[in-house]
């Protein structure tokens, strides 16, 4: 079933349209919640609370692409539960590594509120990785949307961890450079 | 901006590409079709091999040279890949380079019906005289390579060149202490600088890229093996620690640099690690130049990273001097492995700022920034 197909029955406030997201999506967003929450459990009870938080968005809302809006969700879902668990430290999940790999990028300034504003983030980000090996696109966001472990990246892409690490050291470098440069406060 | 809204960010390309009947498949976020990228086995095994057979690298070397002699000329009567030349001058007469990058288009063994082009600067082979007569006639007033046409510093261009292999970190060393062992006291300003970059080179960025190489068998990720620079490692709580994630640190006194690193290196397992690395013997008696009221040093980077068969020229630009201080731009080439140390390396320009004080008659680096692979 297609994604359109599947926001059409979301619509019509038909389950099938539930039953078919969480049959295609189910393995992309456990794997983010996993990787955030460490815990299978954790990740399965946040996987689900996902897809019922989307049957109730949609509608009215119409994601335009309904991975990204599942993965969304998933994110927000499972860093709030880890909040909520007080399980921020170390050896919990990858959240607390990844969110500490991304102060060379960013600093905590104010979340970005605006669509427009975010969006352009959206696009930039995607300039900045048009200019890595391909390889290296799929290093930053197995590591930074998918969260996964960079030993679990090694291993998927049959690389020593200490290339991983350094591709993922000299991205955000340059990636820090990028966003300043086109005016991106960091 | 925060973290959580770049998270985001990289969860929303993902998620435009991702396509849940591919799922087993990478994330490939900015091509047009999807493809599984993963190397075969037969990669890294050949791979891991190489990387520990110094013997390879004999191999490699004969290769390179039989391969420049043959390709070179074949490569400059074929105008469909254009070749750049440089020509080194002056103090670096001993051994002029040529450089050839170009683009080329392969096949991946994964996926022998597509074919992926990339970009690949052909390791140093061989170092050859060439007249000026020849420069004219080799350069390419279009070279195709984007790392070429990006960079600002006008004379800033990848040296590669002959290159001996080493068998042993005790031989290196020796020749290192020619450098280290330096005296600046003698020196004007520029080259007293050069000098002391160079002594930082060595150490700084044979202890950083010794690490990013780190082979978790090997000896130093034993409980047994203490080093100077352990540190927590993140990954991997139960291991010995080493800081492959620095960020920056601060010396002031490059002895202290050269102490530490004698220290680390007096070992034999990091001997064994150390086989095979490549540098070039014969360059180390000029290390530098002037020209045009810039200072210019010829010193190969140091390739403890296991493929790092090539060197490059960089260069100080003294900003501003009084007796007591100066301040120095280093216009460096920085480089990037591509996928695999077979397709060579990306290069790109890269500067950083110095400063150095004068202290009981000599010059030292009062500010060395160690960023990871960033040196100053």
């Amino acid at each position: 079933m297609k994604d359109s197909e599947i926001i059409d029955y979301f619509f019509q406030r038909n389950e099938m349209g539930l039953r078919a997201a969480a049959e295609r999506y189910s393995n992309y967003c456990s794997k983010i919640a996993y990787n955030i929450l460490g815990s299978r459990e954790d990740a399965e009870e946040c996987v689900n609370s996902v897809f019922l938080a989307s049957w109730d968005s949609i509608p009215p809302y119409r994601p335009e692409n309904l991975a990204a809006y599942l993965g969304k969700l998933t994110r927000s879902s499972a860093i709030d539960i880890q909040r909520k668990q007080n399980a921020l430290k170390r050896g919990a999940g990858q959240l607390a590594l990844v969110l500490e790999e991304l102060e060379d990028c960013v600093s905590d300034g104010r979340e970005i509120s605006e669509e427009a504003e975010f969006k352009e983030l959206v696009d930039t980000l995607k300039e900045f990785l048009k200019t890595l090996p391909q390889i290296q696109q799929s290093i930053c966001i197995l590591r930074y949307s998918r969260l996964e472990p960079v030993a679990e990246i090694a291993q998927r892409l049959n690389l020593k961890e200490s290339y991983v690490l350094t591709t993922l050291f000299r991205a955000r470098k340059k990636l820090k450079a990028y966003l300043m440069k086109r005016g991106f406060e960091v | 901006m925060n973290k959580k809204d770049l998270i985001n960010a990289f969860g929303e390309i993902d998620g435009e590409a991702f396509d849940p009947d591919k799922e087993q498949k990478l994330p490939n976020v900015l091509t047009a079709e999807s493809e599984d990228i993963v190397r075969p086995e037969i990669v890294e095994n050949k791979k891991s091999k190489i990387n520990k057979n110094p013997i390879f690298y004999g191999a490699m070397a004969v290769a390179c040279i039989a391969i420049f002699a043959i390709g070179i000329p074949i490569l400059m009567n074929n105008s469909q890949i254009p070749a750049e030349t440089e020509i080194t001058t002056d103090a670096f007469s001993e051994g002029n380079i040529i450089t050839t990058p170009e683009t080329i288009t392969t096949e991946t063994e994964s996926q022998p019906a597509e074919t992926t082009e990339i970009t690949k600067t052909t390791e140093p082979e061989k170092t050859t005289e060439i007249t000026e007569a020849e420069k004219t006639e080799q350069e390419d007033p279009n070279p195709s390579n984007d790392i070429f046409e990006v960079r600002e510093f006008p004379d800033d261009k990848i040296v590669p060149a002959e290159w001996i292999p080493v068998y042993s970190f005790a031989e290196a060393a020796k020749n290192f202490d020619e450098i280290v062992s330096a005296d600046v006291s003698n020196m004007d300003t520029a080259d007293a600088i050069i000098a002391l970059a160079n002594k930082n080179v060595i150490f700084v960025d044979s202890f950083l890229s010794h690490f990013w190489d780190a082979d978790t068998d090997h000896p130093y990720y034993s409980e047994n093996y203490t080093n100077p620079y352990a540190s927590e490692n993140p990954y991997y709580s139960d291991k010995p620690l080493y800081p492959i994630l620095l960020s920056s640190e601060y010396y002031t006194d490059i002895q202290e640099i050269y102490d530490l690193g004698s220290e680390t290196y007096i070992n034999d397992a990091l001997n064994n690690e150390m086989n095979g690395f490549y540098y070039d013997r014969g360059k180390l008696r000029k290390p530098f130049m002037k020209e045009n009221g810039i200072s210019y040093v010829d010193f190969w980077v140091l390739p403890i990273w296991n493929f790092t068969p090539f060197r490059c020229r960089t260069y100080i630009e003294i900003v501003s001097e009084t007796e007591n201080k100066c301040s120095f731009i280093w216009h460096r080439p920085d480089w990037e492995m591509l996928n695999e140390p077979e397709e060579g390396y990306e290069f790109f320009y890269y500067s950083c700022d110095g400063e150095a004080v004068y202290e009981n008659g000599s010059w030292k680096l009062s500010k060395v920034y160690v960023e990871g692979y960033s040196l100053l």
